[in-house]
C-alpha cells in the first residue's frame, strides 16, 4: 500500500486531493485584486506578487489561500476548503478516504485553460 | 325609682327637641372631624406612596443606566471573543501548514510532525467550538439584556404614571381638605356649637346609650330593688352632675363629687 502526503479539500461539494508536492502552504489575510479582463487575480505573498486562481464557489467570508507550485510557478488558489492534511492511501488518480475516493485536482490544467482563454480574449481585443 | 324620675323630670324641663338637635349637631361635627382625620391620614399615606414611587422611578432609571453599561461590557466581551477566535483560526492554519510540511516529508520523516499537527488541530478545533459557543452565549445575553432594558423602561414609565397619579390625588386631597375645613366652619356657625364641646357631648351620649342598654338589660331580671341599691353609689354622682348641668347660674367648671 502506497501512501501519499497531501491535502484533502472540498471543491463545490466534491472531495479533492492535492499532493504535498503541489500544495506548499496556506496563507491568510491576503488581499486579492482582480486582473481586469481575466478570471484571475493577484496578491502579495511574502513580498512576491502571486497569481490567484479561483476555483469553486467564492467563500462567504475571507478564507485562506492555498499557495501551490504549478509548472514551477507559485500560484495562490482560492475557493478550496481544507478538510484534512496527512498521509493517505493512493488509488488510481487520487487517494482513498474511508469508503470514498478523493480525485487528485489538476490545477495546472485549470490554470492553462484560463490562461488560454485570457490570450484569446487579448487577441480578439487587439484585432478589434 | 327616685333617681330615674328625677332624671326624666330634668330632661322634660329642657325639652326633647332641643336636646335632639344638639345631639344631631354633635353627630354632624363628630362626623366632620372623623372625615377630616381620615382625609389627613389618606393625605399622609398618599405622600408616602408618592415618595416611594419617586424612589422606585429613580431606582429603575439607575437600573436602566446599568443595563447600558452592561451593553458596553458585552460589546467588549464580544470583541475579545472575536479576537480569541481569530487567534485560534491563525493557530489552526499554522497547524495545517505544519501538517502539510509533515505530509511533504512523507512516512519516513514527517510522521512525528503530522502527529503533533493533528493533535494541535484537534485541540484548536475544540477551542474554536468553545469560542463559538461563548460568542453565541454573549449574543444570547445581549438579547436578554435588551429585553430587560425594555422591561425596565416599561416599569419606569408605569412608576412615572403612578407618581403623577399620586400627585394628582394629593392635589385633589388638598382641595377636599379645604372644602372640608370650610364645611366645618359653616357647620360650626350653623349649629353655634364649640367643636370640642360637641365632641364631649357626643362621647357622653355614647356612654349614656351604653348605660341605658345595660339598665334595660337589668329590667328583665328579678330583684330590681337589689339592683337599684347596688347601682345607687354609682348613679348618685351622675345624678348630681346632671343636676349641676341643669343649673343655669353655674356657668363654669363643675365640682367633681365622685366618691
Amino acid at each position: 500500500m502506497t501512501r501519499v502526503g497531501g491535502l484533502l479539500v472540498e471543491r463545490e461539494g466534491q472531495l479533492g486531493f492535492l499532493p504535498a508536492s503541489v500544495a506548499q502552504c496556506l496563507v491568510d489575510d491576503a488581499v486579492v485584486t482582480r486582473v481586469p479582463g481575466t478570471q484571475l487575480g493577484m496578491t502579495l505573498v511574502a513580498g512576491r506578487v502571486v497569481l490567484v486562481l479561483s476555483v469553486g464557489e467564492p467563500a462567504p467570508s475571507p478564507s485562506p489561500l492555498l499557495l501551490c507550485e504549478l509548472a514551477g510557478e507559485l500560484v495562490a488558489v482560492a475557493g478550496l476548503r481544507v478538510l484534512d492534511v496527512g498521509l493517505f492511501e493512493a488509488t488510481g488518480g487520487g487517494v482513498r478516504v474511508g469508503h470514498q475516493v478523493a480525485a487528485a485536482l489538476d490545477l495546472g490544467a485549470e490554470l492553462a485553460r484560463l490562461s488560454q482563454t485570457t490570450r484569446r480574449y487579448r487577441r480578439s481585443g487587439e484585432a478589434s | 325609682m327616685k333617681l330615674a324620675s328625677r332624671l326624666l323630670r330634668l330632661f322634660d324641663r329642657e325639652g326633647l327637641a332641643h336636646g335632639q338637635s344638639a345631639l344631631d349637631a354633635a353627630v354632624l361635627l363628630r362626623g366632620h372631624t372623623q372625615a377630616a382625620e381620615a382625609l389627613e391620614s389618606a393625605h399622609a399615606t398618599c405622600e408616602r406612596s408618592a415618595t416611594a414611587a419617586s424612589q422606585q422611578r429613580n431606582a429603575l432609571a439607575a437600573a436602566r443606566d446599568q443595563t447600558a453599561q452592561l451593553a458596553a461590557r458585552g460589546r467588549e466581551a464580544r470583541a475579545a471573543a472575536q479576537q480569541v477566535r481569530e487567534a485560534l483560526e491563525r493557530a489552526k492554519l499554522l497547524a495545517l501548514n505544519a501538517g502539510l510540511e509533515g505530509a511533504r516529508l512523507g512516512d519516513s520523516g514527517g510522521r512525528a510532525l503530522l502527529a503533533v499537527a493533528d493533535e494541535m488541530r484537534s485541540a484548536l478545533g475544540r477551542g474554536l467550538s468553545a469560542a463559538d459557543e461563548y460568542g453565541a452565549l454573549l449574543v444570547q445575553l445581549e438579547r436578554e439584556r435588551e429585553k430587560l432594558k425594555e422591561q425596565l423602561e416599561h416599569a419606569r414609565d408605569r412608576a412615572t404614571q403612578l407618581s403623577d397619579s399620586l400627585s394628582n390625588t394629593q392635589a385633589a386631597q388638598r382641595v377636599a381638605s379645604g372644602a372640608l375645613a370650610e364645611l366645618g366652619e359653616n357647620l360650626q356657625r350653623a349649629t353655634g356649637s364649640d367643636p370640642e364641646l360637641v365632641r364631649v357631648i357626643a362621647e357622653a351620649a355614647g356612654h349614656a346609650r351604653g348605660l341605658a342598654e345595660a339598665l334595660s338589660e337589668l329590667l328583665s331580671r328579678r330583684q330590681r330593688g337589689f339592683v337599684l341599691r347596688a347601682l345607687e353609689p354609682a348613679l348618685r354622682p351622675l345624678l348630681r352632675l346632671m343636676r349641676d348641668l341643669d343649673d343655669p347660674s353655674a356657668d363654669g367648671p363643675v365640682r367633681d363629687e365622685r366618691p
